[in-house]
């Protein structure tokens, strides 16, 4: 009567283990960073798909020669870029999908177009 | 598709063009985050259709009870119990539906003009336009029971007679039989160009004009020629949600299509029973179903890189510079233009695909049956493959965008309320994992296929003489069914591409 209990108590060690070894890999895991560039309010560079992996930790490094209101809809993360200064957007990609990013606005101006500068393709592992 | 008319990934040869219209305020109303079917599901799929064709075509033939139809199965039929519940139940749903249309009309016409922030198109567009769909299908003829539309018409009707001392209204006009579906495949291509083209729907305003515009007609044509008549044939939502619910495992009578003891009429049937018809539907009726069927798959077709590169070679092209160029600056929205060349062409293509196919099947069988009456017996034996598709690509949306309707239940005007304290939910995209979505949407494509071949089978058994013309005939037919659901797990496997 006592088998399947040890064997119980294995599995649940072994679980164990291995969450603790993911978990540890996790923490320690780089974030993957991504450099991009709004010139004459085109993205200029990078894009216009990045891809990434579920779970995966993402740096977005922006610069632009114009302030910008961006918004990256799915994971809904609302950013200004300003001229200058370099905007660092951090996101852990918990989500699989693909999300655009989009222009609110230039300069203070509402954009109507509404188009995706970019896309951020989260990939199931 | 009005969600979806966000932007155009602009090529360099459209800086003369601009085929996007007017300006697209409906920001993340209703989008779509998916990622494409991957290469492994697809061959799977696409493997597990054919496989399943010949499987079928080899073993379930010869099943003498195809001939036989003993459902609906209904113990309680007669049970005054149940009539009495059902009554009650249907009482309390038609006044539910009758709340939630004052409220969409209210929300409309006074609510916030911004889309998202309004009742009105998260309700219609998402939890009714494709949220029903799944209820009809999976469940039964909800919408028979619930259209607000017959539910009003019909109390007032009550009232009329009540004031006349008992003597109801009874409609001047027959409905003439050369009309058949007709005002329905008219409405519902109406409708699906304002779904798919048009952007006007989308915004409150003009969304509660159109209800109300559609209403009067509706009510109108009930008065003129008899509510019964005008929800069978005439009125587009019965006529489509009734296609779909026949699908369903529950066989519902229709208020005004029962017996005085209306709400004994619940019947039990196994899946997809329901579109084995006892006799060949009318042509229009064959239309009504080719253009949902046509409609569904243009939806999905207008996202994928063939269509943004065939758009992309109408504005490349030479000889149609000029001409468009002269429609452009005649304030013609080009964008819309092609969109509604699409939706005119893509029915023409299933009619003349589904005409010939069923050509082919009668010089199969052999057998001097009219084509027309093979058309009427076998195009309901498509739906399964429609709704299959129809679920793999609304799964995750309806799972996502419904969310909406969660903030708007709390403030469905837009006026600040938070009556149930849901106002300030937001979208949760991790609802459903990306996988599941995948897994879904391959095992609906296989199933809905799996139940369209069967159908078509009994079908055919109940058409022909024998068992070696029923196999004979169902060639051309299979050969059709295993294009069309490629054809719709092709569409999954492409990456969305938004136009518009």
């Amino acid at each position: 009567m006592h088998r399947p209990l040890t064997v119980l108590a294995r599995t649940a060690a072994a679980c164990l283990l291995v969450a603790l070894a993911i978990s540890g890999s996790a923490v320690g895991k780089e974030p993957k960073r991504f450099e991009l560039t709004i010139a004459e309010r085109q993205l200029a560079e990078g894009g216009p798909t990045i891809k990434v992996e579920e779970g995966d930790e993402v740096k977005l490094v922006w610069r632009s020669d114009e302030s910008a209101n961006l918004h990256l809809h799915g994971y809904d993360i609302e950013f200004v870029v300003i001229p200058g200064n370099a905007t660092v957007v951090d996101f852990s990609a918990s989500t699989a999908g693909r999300f655009p990013i989009t222009v609110h606005s230039f300069a203070g101006e509402h954009d109507h177009s509404d188009r995706p500068l970019v896309y951020i393709e989260v990939h199931p592992e | 598709m009005l969600y979806r008319r966000l932007c155009f990934t602009v090529p360099a040869a459209l800086a003369a063009f601009s085929l996007s219209g007017g300006e697209a305020e409906a920001h993340a109303f209703g989008q779509r985050y998916d990622l494409p079917l991957p290469l492994i599901y697809y061959i799977v799929g696409a493997g597990g259709v054919v496989a399943m064709t010949f499987v079928i075509m080899a073993f379930f033939v010869r099943e003498p009870a195809a001939r036989r139809s003993g459902w609906p199965w209904a113990p309680w039929q007669g049970s005054s119990l149940v009539a009495k519940l059902g009554r009650w139940a249907c009482g309390f749903l038609q006044a539910v539906s009758v709340l939630i249309f004052a409220v969409i009309l209210f929300a409309g016409f006074f609510g916030d003009a911004n889309p998202t922030r309004n009742f009105a198109p998260t309700f219609v567009w998402v939890i009714w336009w494709v949220g029903l769909v799944y209820v009809q299908a999976l469940v039964g003829d909800l919408w028979a029971l619930v259209n607000p539309w017959g539910a009003l018409h019909r109390w007032t009707e009550a009232l009329i007679a009540a004031g006349r001392g008992g003597r109801g209204l009874a409609p001047p006009w027959r409905y003439p039989g050369w009309l058949g579906h007709w005002p329905a495949l008219v409405f519902f291509w109406a409708y699906a160009w304002l779904e798919l083209v048009s952007d006007a729907a989308e915004h409150p305003s003009s969304l509660a004009w159109l209800i109300v515009g559609y209403s009067v007609f509706t009510w109108c044509g009930m008065t003129a020629f008899g509510r019964r008549v005008w929800l069978e044939r005439a009125e587009t939502f019965s006529v489509v949600f009734g296609f779909i619910a026949r699908f369903g495992p529950l066989a519902l009578a229709h208020p005004d299509r029962g017996s005085s003891d209306r709400a004994a009429g619940v019947g039990l049937r196994p899946f997809g029973v329901g579109l084995l018809v006892d006799r060949p539907l009318s042509l229009s009726a064959v239309a009504v179903v080719l253009l949902m069927l046509a409609s569904v798959t243009f939806d999905g077709l207008a996202e994928t890189p063939l269509w943004a590169g065939f758009l992309d070679w109408v504005v490349r092209s030479e000889e149609l510079r000029a001409p468009l160029l002269k429609l452009q600056g005649a304030g013609v929205d080009l964008l819309a233009l092609i969109r509604t060349l699409g939706l005119v062409v893509t029915p023409l293509v299933f009619a003349a695909a589904y005409a010939l196919f069923i050509a082919l099947t009668v010089a199969a069988a052999g057998e001097t049956l009219p084509a027309r009456h093979v058309a009427g017996a076998f195009v309901l034996t498509l739906v399964p493959i429609a709704f299959a598709y129809h679920l793999a690509h609304y799964f995750s949306f309806l799972l996502l965008a419904g969310q909406l309707i969660i903030p708007l239940l709390s403030d469905p005007f837009g006026f600040g309320w938070n009556l149930f304290g849901t106002a300030n939910h937001t979208i949760d995209i991790g609802i459903v994992s990306m996988k599941t979505i995948w897994w879904v949407a391959v095992a609906a494509i296989l199933l809905g296929h799996l139940y369209a071949v069967y159908l078509a089978h009994v079908m055919a058994l109940r058409c022909f003489s024998d068992e070696r013309t029923a196999v004979r005939s169902q060639i051309p037919l299979m050969l059709l069914m295993v294009g069309y659901t490629m054809v719709s797990l092709w569409i999954l496997s492409q990456p969305i591409v938004e136009t518009g």
